[in-house]
């Protein structure tokens, strides 16, 4: 028996072929987990004074309603060094997939401790240099957004310290002040240790204080 | 149309045992009178119990099957809904009557009930907080379900047919949990209250009234109008356990409250179509 294709089935099943050579030579096992450290850490003001907590540009505050926001990140992370695999070429097509996980990324170093010292002093008991940790309790908007009340600050490492950070390379928390503060002024050190015994300090704005009336 | 359905299928099986059977579809109104009383310093659910100055808070659509069976046994089911068509209105008896005119009933009651906004109670009274943080209209639905007996008193004339049912029992509002999460005004502090209510059994009395008219005869069977009015009337309150978080969750405070006494009534009145055959 003769099998004979015709030119337009022959250029077709040659166009075939090479699509399917490029589909094969696209397929990546794609890179999603990554490491970073923690090097870098900021505090900004919150206005816990509303219903809703939001961020603050002024250096003031009512003295029951004290906030900050820390954030811990890697500043020498830059995303444009991510590896990427597959890069296309003419043998290929750019890799896709119809579900991208989130990325991934793995501390380094984990979080090992969180302390809150004064440098104003509070009320007539708690001196500055007062380490003031305990009147503090915080949260943490992206890990634990479904409970209403605070966590004890000291719980903070516990809850921060996480095989992975889905997202981005960094994480936030919010601390609030438990203490109705009797100064006029208030102003905070913020110290994160952490495993390989790296300590991470961040000073708060000088905030003035506000009374309830 | 499952009540005729179940029907059929149990004539088909019973039939000896049934003389008469009827079915009916109704439409009726609900009116709800309840006092309010002023606040203490504990939530009172019963306060917010939903009642407007409206003719009827509710409306509902209904069907029923009263059964005659052979001897001295009835059977009266009542089955409605409100709006959101589940039929959670039941009103079920079994009947014995000695006499011809002179029955005794012994059944089961429940419908639900709105409760509206008891969220005020904190908006009002907590002055220094965010009273309830949950700005959503809040409410529920709560149950109030009763066994009952009492007496049945039965008229023919003609084509005119009344029921009376003297009935009484004991019922109870179905349990139920609510939250209610504050916040200080200029303030950093948080608290979440957490009401878990007791059962509150009372005693209840309850009249009702069925008349029926016949209108058609088509064969053995005879269609008509029905009517239906009953009152229902209890003094009940509602306790609970609190429990308060501040800050974190730990350390609750727990409370038990108990709430002075309602009263409360309701009102029914409706009408529609029956077959009997």
């Amino acid at each position: 028996m003769k099998v004979s294709f015709g030119r337009t089935r022959r250029i077709a099943l040659l166009i075939s072929l090479v699509f399917l050579l490029k589909v094969v030579s696209s397929c990546i096992d794609p890179v999603w987990d990554f490491d970073f450290s923690f090097n870098n850490i900021a505090v900004k003001n919150l206005d816990n004074s509303g219903i809703f907590v939001t961020g603050l540009e002024r250096d003031t505050m009512y003295t029951t309603a004290v906030a900050f926001m820390v954030t811990l990140s890697d500043e020498t992370f830059l995303a444009s060094r991510v590896l990427r695999h597959g890069n296309a070429d003419f043998t290929s097509f750019t890799p896709a997939s119809a579900m991208s996980p989130e990325f991934r990324y793995h501390p380094r170093h984990r979080i090992t401790g969180i302390s809150i010292v004064t440098l104003e002093e509070l009320s007539a008991g708690v001196p500055a240099g007062t380490d003031v940790t305990g009147m503090f309790v915080a949260h943490v908007p992206h890990f634990i957004g479904l409970d209403f009340l605070y966590l004890k600050a000291e719980e903070l490492p516990a809850v921060l310290d996480l095989d992975f950070y889905p997202g981005e390379p960094s994480l936030t928390f919010q601390l609030f002040c438990k203490q109705d503060i009797t100064n006029n002024t208030a102003q905070f050190v913020i110290t994160v240790t952490l495993s390989d015994e790296t300590v991470l300090t961040a000073t708060t704005n000088l905030i003035t204080l506000l009374r309830n009336e | 149309m499952f009540l005729m359905l179940a029907t059929s299928h149990f004539l088909l099986a019973q039939g000896r045992f049934l003389e008469k059977k009827q079915v009916s579809l109704w439409f009726g109104i609900r009116d709800i009178t309840r006092d309010s009383l002023a606040n203490t310093t504990n939530l009172d659910f019963l306060n917010y119990l939903h009642s407007s100055e409206e003719m009827s808070e509710y409306q509902y659509l209904g069907v029923s099957a009263h059964l005659w069976f052979r001897g001295s046994w009835e059977a009266d089911i009542k089955v409605a809904m409100y709006d959101d068509f589940a039929p959670k209105n039941l009103n079920i008896k079994a009947i014995w009557l000695p006499m011809k005119n002179l029955g005794f009933t012994a059944g089961f009651y429940t419908y639900p009930q709105l409760m509206n906004e008891f969220n005020m109670f904190h908006r009002l009274t907590d002055e220094e907080f965010y009273g309830d943080t949950d700005s959503n209209f809040r409410q529920r639905m709560v149950q109030e379900s009763g066994l009952t007996a009492g007496l049945m008193l039965t008229f023919s004339y003609r084509w005119l047919h009344a029921t009376a049912y003297l009935n009484g029992g004991v019922s109870t509002l179905s349990p139920f949990t609510e939250k209610v999460t504050q916040k200080m005004i200029n303030g950093n502090f948080k608290r979440e209250i957490r009401y878990s209510t007791n059962h509150s059994p009372a005693l209840f009395f309850f009249p009702e009234v069925d008349l029926w008219a016949d209108c058609f005869t088509i064969g053995n069977s005879k269609a008509g109008i029905r009517l239906r009015t009953s009152w229902y009337t209890v003094s009940r309150s509602v306790g609970y356990s609190r429990v308060i978080y501040e800050w974190i969750y730990e350390n609750p405070v727990r409370t038990e409250v108990d709430n002075p006494a309602h009263h409360f009534s309701k009102f029914e009145f409706d009408a529609g179509f029956y077959l009997t055959w």
